[in-house]
């Protein structure tokens, strides 16, 4: 049951962990727009996607992520990519294709299906590094620093983020209670393993219905809680969690910055390699 | 100057069923009170009101001079710290070091000057060595230490526990309660109001007021308060077990009613 927490956070001691939140989600924006820019030719789409991979990657190995637990992520999606490719094909498209039997197969929809796949296979990797890599809390911060410009337009910028670190620090909190409750109605003969659908329905309700009790009961408590120790939402605090700018996320940043703006060099001037080169895939 | 002043308070939650029924109260600056009574009489619902989380429908409240509204709210939650109940609902930090630092965040300290007074709070109810752990590693007694050095690095000048033991094993509360002896013996001047329905608790207080339906029934010293023995039984309450013992020795012809703690009472029976 605890195997199933949020954005799951593994400690380790490496340059990601201890990069600044605030870079990392930066970072991760900018990557993930890179990530869908589109090139003019398909070799220089491949042979860019290429380099985001080994990057990508190479990030993988810096913050102790296997290629086996993104795999493992990405078994859901097998299901997808084949539904992708089917949508593809069937589409009518222009272009040099293989003919099976008199269908023409399009080495566009190939190709387009192909660049679907890896952006997703990169969006999921680059996310889990930065879940993994960071605690759940310092990522509300950061959020909560990107986001503090819509202050003036009267966000409640800082209660989303106390909510936000609020649900995260219940979340054990509440799985016990119900494990608890399963336990609990379980002895009562409540099977919630076995049965027919209407049985199962039953059950969680049995399951759910106690839990919302609770769970509205604790938040008025640690309401009260909250406010007793002088609490006020709209009144200043200070900040016991400083984030503090290093070395390491300026050169970092310069970095994405310098491979982004590359990209859009490269995009703006329809620069490509492949193409002068009288390439075509 | 009194810690607080309680004049004609009465508060109801609903229209029928007043909790709290013209109630006066007043506790001496640096006394350690202990408010007892069953459940529904009332005793949470006074903390509450002290510390103004529910508004009184009648009456008024003064803490250390300033009377509990809505203009004073701050002032009088700078003075009064609370402990509550249950210790995972008043566990705010995702560790034990955010959970200190709560408190300090609202009172605006300086963020430079928060580790220190973080240890210091920490090292005073024994959690310095758990400072970077999670709510879920941490027993109950342990989270309730953490609540306890919460409110106090916020230098209360009152503090209310209400039943802070209730939902901890015998251990904890043990522990709890020598952590709270250990504070009053450090800073004198501290005012204690414990709310428990725990006895034994009670005994550590130099005061006892019985609260039953709204209403205080008695009100001195603990030794005074335990010999209305009949009387607190037919308002469900437990009896210490020493005031118990003392009563079934006198009926067997052994009086040791003058007699006022466990060892007396044993040295007595020795001789």
């Amino acid at each position: 049951m605890k195997n199933i927490a949020l954005g799951r956070y593994v400690p380790y001691d490496s340059f990601l962990h201890r990069l600044d939140p605030r870079t990392k989600l930066l970072s991760l924006i900018a990557l993930m727009i890179m990530i869908f820019f589109k090139f003019s030719s398909t070799a220089m789409n491949f042979f860019i996607y290429a380099l985001l991979l080994i990057f990508i990657y190479v990030l993988m190995r810096i913050s102790h992520i296997k290629l086996k637990t993104l795999f493992k992520s990405l078994k859901a999606m097998w299901v997808m990519i084949l539904f992708l490719l089917i949508i593809n094909v069937l589409m009518p498209s222009t272009g040099p294709y293989f003919d099976i039997f008199g269908f023409k197969l399009y080495h566009n929809a190939i190709y387009n299906t192909l660049y679907i796949v890896i952006r997703l296979v990169m969006m999921i990797a680059l996310t889990m590094i930065l879940t993994t890599s960071t605690k759940p809390l310092d990522l509300t911060y950061a959020l909560e620093w990107l986001l503090h410009p819509l202050k003036y337009i009267k966000v409640p910028v800082h209660e989303i983020s106390m909510i936000i670190s609020l649900a995260l620090r219940f979340i054990p909190t509440l799985l016990e209670e119900t494990e608890r409750i399963m336990k609990a109605q379980s002895s009562r003969g409540v099977d919630f393993e076995q049965g027919k659908l209407k049985d199962k329905i039953r059950a969680i309700v049995s399951l759910i219905i106690p839990l919302f009790i609770s769970a509205i009961q604790r938040s008025e408590e640690l309401a009260n809680a909250m406010e007793a120790r002088g609490y006020d939402p709209s009144g200043q605090r200070t900040r016991y969690r400083k984030m503090q700018w290093q070395m390491k996320d300026a050169l970092s940043l310069v970095f994405i910055v310098l491979l982004f703006g590359g990209m859009i060099t490269l995009l703006v001037t329809s620069f490509d390699f492949f193409l002068m080169m009288g390439f075509v895939l | 100057m009194k810690a607080i002043e309680i004049e004609n308070l009465s508060f109801s939650y609903t229209k029928d069923q007043e909790v709290l029924k013209q109630l006066n109260l007043e506790i001496e600056l640096g006394s350690h009170v202990c408010i007892i009574g069953h459940n529904g009489s009332g005793k949470s619902t006074l903390a509450k009101l002290i510390i103004g989380l529910l508004e009184a429908k009648s009456g008024s409240i003064k803490v250390m001079e300033n009377e509990v509204n809505e203009k004073n709210i701050h002032t009088i939650r700078e003075k009064v710290g609370i402990v509550f109940q249950n210790p995972d609902n008043q566990f705010i930090g995702s560790t034990v070091r955010d959970d200190i630092a709560f408190g300090l965040e609202n009172r605006r300290i300086p963020q430079e000057k928060m580790d220190d007074v973080i240890d210091e709070f920490s090292k005073k109810v024994g959690m310095f060595d758990f400072l970077d752990q999670e709510p879920s590693n941490l027993s109950g007694g342990q989270k309730q230490r953490v609540a306890l050095a919460g409110v106090l690095a916020m230098n209360p000048d009152i503090l209310i526990l209400d039943e802070a033991t209730a939902m901890l094993d015998p251990k904890g509360r043990k522990e709890i309660l020598t952590l709270v002896s250990k504070m009053k013996g450090d800073n004198p001047n501290l005012t204690i109001i414990s709310i428990t329905h725990d006895i034994e608790e009670a005994y550590l207080a130099s005061r006892v007021v019985v609260l039953s339906d709204g209403k205080i029934m008695f009100d001195g010293i603990p030794n005074e308060v335990f010999s209305h023995y009949e009387e607190l039984l037919n308002i469900d309450l437990d009896i210490p077990f020493l005031v118990r013992l003392k009563r079934e020795l006198k009926n067997k012809g052994i009086d040791l009613d003058d007699a006022l703690n466990e060892e007396e009472v044993v040295r007595r029976l020795c001789q």
